[in-house]
């Protein structure tokens, strides 16, 4: 009996994994907005500002406001 | 904003663009985007920026700008070029004031144990992925808000809030001063969910043709390198039934649309390219099955999935090209974008949004603001602008006992309204609802490819049939048989089915490019032959302003006429000051007063204007005075014929001394593309709601430089727009018109074409916009739908060529499976190759 009998079984059904994970991703919804996410990615975080400077950072820019 | 500067260069007058939102400074328009006058033109004086110089439309937007550079949150403006996809809407920034009383306006908020609160509002202004990332980098600057994540999808934002710190209208209030307005959110729309679960559908649809092709492909590949060295026959018989199977899978899960749709075409009897696709596929895998029962190397299941997959992702494309035009394009004006303040009865006010209005209620509508509903008017009285239902170019006036309808502009002061009909009962609601109706009647136009198509499923199946009888005289039903169905299988027009929608997505972001935005693919087909095109009048064969044309008379009268008319609203009146304000100039303006300045209603405006010891009694009367045409010289004799325009005369202590002729001037270019159209076959047609004797006299002025209308209506209803636009006729019918006045008929007609209003309502009302310089752009337009619709039968023409030579290969019984398998690609590839370079929007020749 030929290793190919079990090889291609076991390969179709290890692609088959990764394909259902892929259809859980579609149907949970991640691929329903493809734009910001490859946007987002590009662009790296900043530190979050600590609420003090925050706070003056607002009240000193928003003057300007509407 | 590289884009929008890039555009600016192509023949544009004005000078400079908005730092923040990349308008054109000191547009001559301002009151119709939005903004409030004067405050035209800043610079941001801010040394912790490196923005010196910037030059900015308006408060707002500089209070914007300096607030994201504060925030230091500066990369929108780089992410914003990035992402850059669409036209910047530019609308009227609205108030939060609708999310005070968060029942009221029917919003739910979902409270947690842990005391946060949770609730999903509408997004208005979101236009690219720079936004949401804006809108969710300010998310730590706001106290007590603790997460804010942006669906694009349904323009619509989750806010998780602590209520004890804030409330959904401080974050309001805080995102309304970077240009996004929170709204109540209405959930999905039955079309939206459908158009959702659509997407979702086709995802997966090439995710499994992609899985089985794969699959597929390398046990080909293992069964051809086995028959070139040598394999045992074991191995073959098992690699052939488990590809046998995949290419099984592929047909009846991915590739189940094409026998549906063939199936639907066939009971239909419209000609589809899925039917002889569809026998494609079928005589293949049943092909497929037969070899590999018989043990024959005749197989064609890598061929099969390859093919699946290729025709899957090109129906991908075809969707993604008009992917919206199945939405109705209807909500013309939609009511949850109206607010409205409701009186009660101890006379307390409270903002709702106008579809939560009901029979009955009393609403204030302070002027600036659109009517919620229909209703008639309790107190107070005003001017409307009812152009967007009426097409009437001129404000309406409206007093106590005057019916008023929901979503026409109240200009001059505040109204007491009493509710009649509201949201889908009003005269709004029904007209969205005769468009619904009236699209989903309309027949879908025949594409090409299935016209072509459809030839040659016939033309297939006479050859597949010679092919069957001539073998089967020649060598026996089994021989017959094995090449009928090489034929059958090789004939499936993959390439025919691919080319239409490459080609036209293609075109479509070029059509951007030059600022045509085209929604529905399909339009651009449809506008290849002639046939009629109908016009709007105001704001699209003319600028759809009021303007001073012509004056006669002293000009030491003109500083007292500014005077008066700087403190009047009118729209008479600011075009008057438009036109004074540079003509006069500050010094001459030092030292004039005036006093008991009184408008009066159907005449006038008057008032006593004080200047340089000189004091007198100045009238300036509307048209209805025939007085003044005395004093129009002879040599503006065309001027004075010209019934289009309005008059005002000046009378300076009763004696008329001078007369100022208003008018809505034409868009430049008018006649030239008008006539240019009917030498390409187009009839021109003319459609306004603006009054017979304005719209005739208009039609008359135009005919005498040349242009020959198939017909001339005016004073028309949208309801007998749409009625006019629905009469079958030869070729096309295309309608031009402003994106929000005339979206009924723009919705209506096979090609509907919005040339002014924000662009982002104009593409929910009709599939093409065309936002700079509309009458060249139509041109263009014409132009390169021909060239697509020709670049699209050369992609034909390739394909049946391919096929032609493949089919008489079959027919002869010359082809192996493998050579399927190396051809099938290479027609789509060489199709793909062909649609890219076809030359739709060729470079502009200036």
């Amino acid at each position: 009996m030929s290793v190919l009998y079990i090889a291609l079984p076991v390969a179709i059904l290890l692609g088959g994994v990764a394909l259902l994970g892929c259809l859980y991703c579609i149907r949970s919804g991640q691929y329903d907005e493809m734009e910001s996410s490859s946007m987002r990615i590009l662009i790296d975080d900043k530190p979050i500002p600590s609420d003090q400077v925050r706070s003056e950072q607002i009240a000193g820019n928003s003057e300007g406001g509407l | 904003m590289s884009g929008a500067l890039a555009s600016g260069e192509s023949g544009c007058k004005t000078t400079l663009r908005c730092a923040h939102c990349g308008l054109q400074t000191r547009t001559d328009d301002p009151a119709a985007w939005g903004y409030t006058r004067g405050d035209l033109q800043g610079e941001l004086k801010d040394s912790a920026t490196d923005s010196q110089g910037k030059v900015f439309c308006c408060q707002g937007c500089m209070g914007a700008y300096a607030l994201i550079h504060g925030l230091g949150l500066e990369d929108f403006y780089s992410l914003r070029d990035l992402s850059e996809k669409s036209p910047h809407p530019v609308r009227r920034i609205r108030s939060s004031e609708v999310l005070r009383d968060l029942e009221a306006a029917g919003v739910q908020v979902e409270a947690f144990s842990d005391g946060l609160c949770r609730v999903r509002l509408g997004v208005d202004g979101l236009h690219c992925a720079a936004c949401s990332w804006l809108i969710e980098s300010v998310q730590p600057s706001i106290e007590g808000l603790r997460s804010a994540r942006v669906r694009w999808s349904d323009a619509s934002v989750e806010l998780i809030y602590d209520p004890s710190k804030t409330q959904p209208k401080q974050v309001a209030d805080h995102l309304s001063r970077l240009g996004y307005v929170l709204r109540p959110w209405m959930p999905h729309t039955e079309e939206d969910t459908e158009q959702l679960a659509m997407q979702r559908e086709h995802w997966k649809g090439i995710a499994v043709a992609f899985f089985l092709a794969a699959n597929a492909m390398w046990i080909g590949i293992s069964l051809y390198a086995g028959e070139a060295t040598g394999m045992a026959e074991s191995h073959a018989v098992f690699l052939r039934w488990t590809g046998a199977i995949l290419g099984l899978l592929s047909a009846l899960y991915p590739g189940r649309i094409f026998f549906q749709s063939a199936w639907q075409s066939l009971k239909t009897r419209v000609p589809h390219v899925d039917v002889p696709v569809a026998i494609g596929l079928f005589v293949g895998t049943i092909g497929s099955f037969v070899g590999a029962a018989r043990g024959s190397s005749d197989v064609y299941f890598d061929s099969l999935a390859s093919l699946v997959l290729l025709l899957r992702v090109g129906r991908y494309i075809q969707y993604r090209a008009q992917y919206r035009s199945g939405l109705s394009i209807s909500k013309l004006l939609r009511f949850q974008d109206m607010d409205a303040l409701r009186i009660s009865g101890d006379g307390a006010e409270t903002t709702v949004p106008a579809y939560r209005l009901q029979r009955g209620d009393l609403v204030r509508v302070l002027a600036g603001e659109k009517v919620p509903a229909d209703g008639v008017v309790e107190r107070g009285e005003s001017y409307l602008q009812t152009a967007f239902l009426t097409g009437e170019s001129r404000p309406q006036r409206v007093s106590v006992g005057g019916e008023v309808i929901g979503g026409t502009l109240n200009l001059r002061s505040p109204l007491w309204v009493r509710v009649q009909a509201a949201a889908e009962k009003s005269r709004l609601g029904q007209l969205n609802e005769l468009i619904r109706q009236a699209s989903a009647d309309r027949t879908p136009l025949i594409r090409l490819a299935d016209r072509v198509g459809g030839i040659f499923v016939w033309v297939v199946l006479v050859i597949a049939i010679g092919t069957a009888t001539s073998w089967w005289m020649i060598s026996g039903w089994q021989t017959a048989i094995e090449h009928t169905i090489a034929l059958l299988t090789i004939a499936c027009p993959c390439a025919l089915a691919l080319a239409a929608p490459l080609v036209i997505t293609v075109a479509l972001g070029r059509a951007a490019r030059e600022g045509i935005w085209i929604r529905d693919g399909n339009s651009l087909e449809r506008l290849a032959k002639p046939g009629t095109i109908w016009f709007d009048k105001t704001g699209t064969l003319t600028t759809g302003d009021l303007r001073v044309i012509h004056w006669d008379g002293p000009a030491w009268v003109l500083p007292g006429v500014l005077a008066l008319e700087s403190q009047s609203d009118h729209p008479v009146a600011r075009a008057l000051c438009a036109y004074l304000q540079p003509l006069v100039g500050q010094e001459s303006q030092i030292g004039v007063k005036t006093s008991q300045v009184e408008q009066i209603y159907g005449l006038g405006l008057q008032g006593i204007v004080l200047s340089h010891e000189r004091m007198n009694r100045f009238l300036l009367r509307g048209e209805r005075s025939d007085s003044s045409v005395a004093f129009l010289s002879e040599s503006v004799g065309s001027v004075r014929d010209d019934s289009t325009l309005m008059r005002v005369t000046v009378e300076v202590d009763g004696e008329p001394v001078g007369v100022f002729m208003l008018g809505d001037a034409l868009r430049p270019g008018v006649v030239e593309t008008l006539i240019n159209l009917q030498q390409m076959g187009w009839e021109v047609g003319l459609l306004s709601g603006d009054s017979v004797e304005r719209v005739h006299a208009f039609a008359e002025m135009m005919g005498r430089k040349g242009v020959k209308w198939k017909e001339v209506a005016g004073g028309v209803s949208p309801e007998e727009k749409l009625q006019r636009i629905a009469r079958p006729d030869v070729g096309p019918r295309v309608m031009v018109g402003d994106g929000v006045n005339d979206a009924a008929a723009l919705a209506i007609a096979d090609v509907g074409i919005a040339v002014r209003g924000p662009s982002e309502i104009s593409l929910r009302n009709a599939p093409i916009y065309i936002g700079e310089d509309p009458l060249s752009g139509l041109l263009r337009l014409i132009d390169a739908s021909k060239r697509t619709v020709s670049g699209i039968y050369r992609c034909f023409a390739a394909s049946l060529i391919y096929n032609t030579i493949t089919i008489s290969l079959a027919a002869s019984g010359l082809i192996h499976p493998l050579l399927a398998a190396i051809f099938m690609p290479i027609s789509g590839i060489t199709v793909l190759i062909m649609a890219w370079s076809a030359k739709t929007f060729p470079p502009r020749t200036n």
